[in-house]
């Protein structure tokens, strides 16, 4: 990989803005490579997904290099994906069918 | 007559009273240093000198006839370009939005105008508010923000123009946006207190979307008290932002009394040694004040992916747009070209997690801060990056720990940044308190506290001094 991609960016050094973020020493210590390795199919579906949606404005280049960050992206999420949840556990949005 | 150019808006507002300036002399002076160093730090889209001299005659009539608006009567600000403005274009400080016309005002810019302020300048900002993923400091048409202390380093974003414009005294006093750091982190890397309101707190109409759960809208400014003038102006309930509270703020709570403050276990060992000095002896002067310091084992969730996972769904659907066009090819940096499709990219499932996970998050801050006044950290592990380095190549092996910034964005609570020593190259460096939602009272307390026993808000870039 010879580009930074946003959220291996933030795993190294705390972005300014989009994703300020740095792994705690927890997941920091994670597998990170064969969270790779089991990423890779979806990341490569991902990829074709936007080569067929928008293909059409990107290079072959870009192309190739989202591939690589989609792979790493892929490993990134995987804590988010890992982290136990119950059926109750609503997401942190609201709804009303009453206007506000 | 003498000018201070660095004096807060409660010093500039005594002598528009006092008679010793006038609102449109004042408004000059400061249009006249936007046009001098305004493009060598990168900070400004545009100058409107028009608008501004028009306002400014407006507040010195209105003084003069008696009405008085407040604080904020007749004095000069600016905004960073992502707030739509009728007098001028609203770039995003974004190639594909360069000649982008609203024909309104967004509400905080109404609300500044209703309290007598004096609109100057469209500030920059990182391209689409650093949404698509940046890594580098010349990240906007305007090039690189440049930190008045040394413009071989970058000013912070996103709000780059409003961090060098505040530091350099090219306006008294500036609006920011923060999705996740983009006003505490240009406050640090510039030199200056920002203040991330609560979400909801000011209204967003007329704001550039990235985030419609994260974007805030803030101060950035002179001083803590500074902030607390400006945040008083335009919070409040507004009927074009859903989101917005009422009349929340309790600024009459502020007591004086001591506090009870967390520091973060991991958030200084591997930051810079001026930044754990500095940190230190910050944290000296609140024990001599009587406030309690407890270091403390920082709930651990997966804040990175999470806030990560929001920005990625909330900001490509933002901006389908500019995606289905192919206009994203226009943008200054390459990561960002393509960055916005692989956000688009993001499964719905793992948007909706990030949402369940971030309610766990919001949760179990909010159990944080019933138990403490507020969170102390070094606003950032380092000094501001050099300009011509990628940010992860800039100090290799500085980090911070767990994430203040990311966290408490996630959870929607404000935070204060404000300047507390130098580090490397002579840059600033700068502590951040968070607390819960609607305190922001007790953050400009604080604030106001150490301000008035140290003297780094005070200082000047030499290059742009007096």
């Amino acid at each position: 990989m010879s580009q930074t991609t946003r959220r291996r960016f933030a795993q190294l050094c705390g972005a300014a803005a989009a994703a300020p973020l740095v792994l705690t020493p927890e997941a920091a210590a994670q597998p990170a490579a064969s969270a790779a390795e089991e990423a890779r199919p979806l990341a490569r579906a991902l990829t074709e997904v936007i080569r067929a949606q928008w293909g059409e404005h990107l290079s072959d280049a870009q192309l190739a290099k989202i591939a690589d960050d989609m792979n790493d992206a892929a490993s990134y999420v995987e804590r988010l994906r890992k982290f136990e949840l119950r059926n109750s556990d609503e997401p942190d949005v609201s709804f009303s069918a009453i206007s506000r | 007559m003498s000018f201070d150019p660095y004096a807060t808006i409660g010093e500039l507002g005594a002598r528009l009273r006092a008679r010793e300036i006038t609102s449109l002399a004042l408004t000059r002076l400061y249009l006249a240093r936007l046009e001098k160093h305004g493009a060598e730090l990168g900070a400004v889209v545009a100058i409107m000198r028009d608008h501004a001299e028009r306002r400014a005659r407006i507040a010195d009539s209105e003084l003069a006839a008696g009405t008085d608006r407040g604080p904020l009567h007749g004095i000069p600000y600016g905004v960073k370009d992502l707030l739509a403005t009728r007098e001028a274009k609203t770039t995003w400080g974004a190639e594909p939005y360069r000649e982008q016309q609203f024909d309104f005002d967004a509400t905080v810019v109404e609300r500044l105008d209703a309290a007598g302020a004096v609109l100057c300048a469209k500030l920059a900002m990182v391209e689409l508010a650093g949404g698509f993923g940046y890594n580098q400091a010349d990240a906007s048409f305007t090039g690189p923000g440049r930190s008045p202390w040394n413009l071989e380093f970058w000013s912070g974003g996103s709000s780059c123009g409003p961090g060098a414009a505040v530091a350099a005294a090219l306006v008294p006093f500036a609006i920011g946006s923060e999705t996740s750091g983009s006003i505490l982190t240009p406050a640090a890397f510039s030199g200056v207190t920002g203040l991330r309101p609560t979400y909801g707190v000011v209204s967003r109409h007329g704001a550039m979307a990235l985030s419609w759960t994260l974007d805030k809208i803030g101060p950035m400014c002179r001083s803590a008290e500074d902030c607390g003038i400006v945040l008083r102006a335009i919070a409040g309930r507004d009927e074009n932002d859903p989101t917005t509270v009422g009349d929340a703020l309790d600024w009459k709570t502020i007591s004086g009394k001591p506090l009870k403050i967390a520091t973060i276990k991991g958030a200084v060992e591997k930051a810079q040694p001026a930044v754990r000095e500095n940190f230190a002896a910050t944290l000296a002067l609140l024990r001599e004040r009587g406030d309690t310091i407890e270091e403390i084992e920082y709930p651990d969730f997966p804040y990175g992916p999470t806030v990560s996972t929001i920005i990625d769904a909330e900001g490509a659907s933002a901006f389908e747009e500019l995606l289905h066009s192919g206009r994203a090819k226009l943008l200054r940096v390459p990561q960002d070209q393509i960055g916005g499709y692989e956000a688009a990219a993001t499964l719905a499932i793992d948007y909706l997690r990030a949402m369940r996970v971030r309610g766990k998050i919001r949760k179990a801050l909010l159990e944080l801060l019933r138990r403490y006044d507020a969170i102390a950290a070094p606003t950032r592990a380092s000094v501001a990056y050099p300009i011509d380095k990628r940010f992860d190549e800039a100090y290799p092996g500085v980090s911070g720990g767990p994430s203040l910034i990311g966290s408490m964005n996630l959870a929607g609570a404000p935070a204060i940044a404000l300047p507390n020593g130098f580090g490397e190259n002579r840059l600033p460096t700068s502590v951040q308190f968070a607390a819960a939602p609607l305190r922001e009272p007790l953050l400009v307390e604080i604030g106001s506290w150490l301000q008035q026993r140290t003297e780094f808000h005070r200082r000047q870039p030499p290059r742009f001094g007096a």
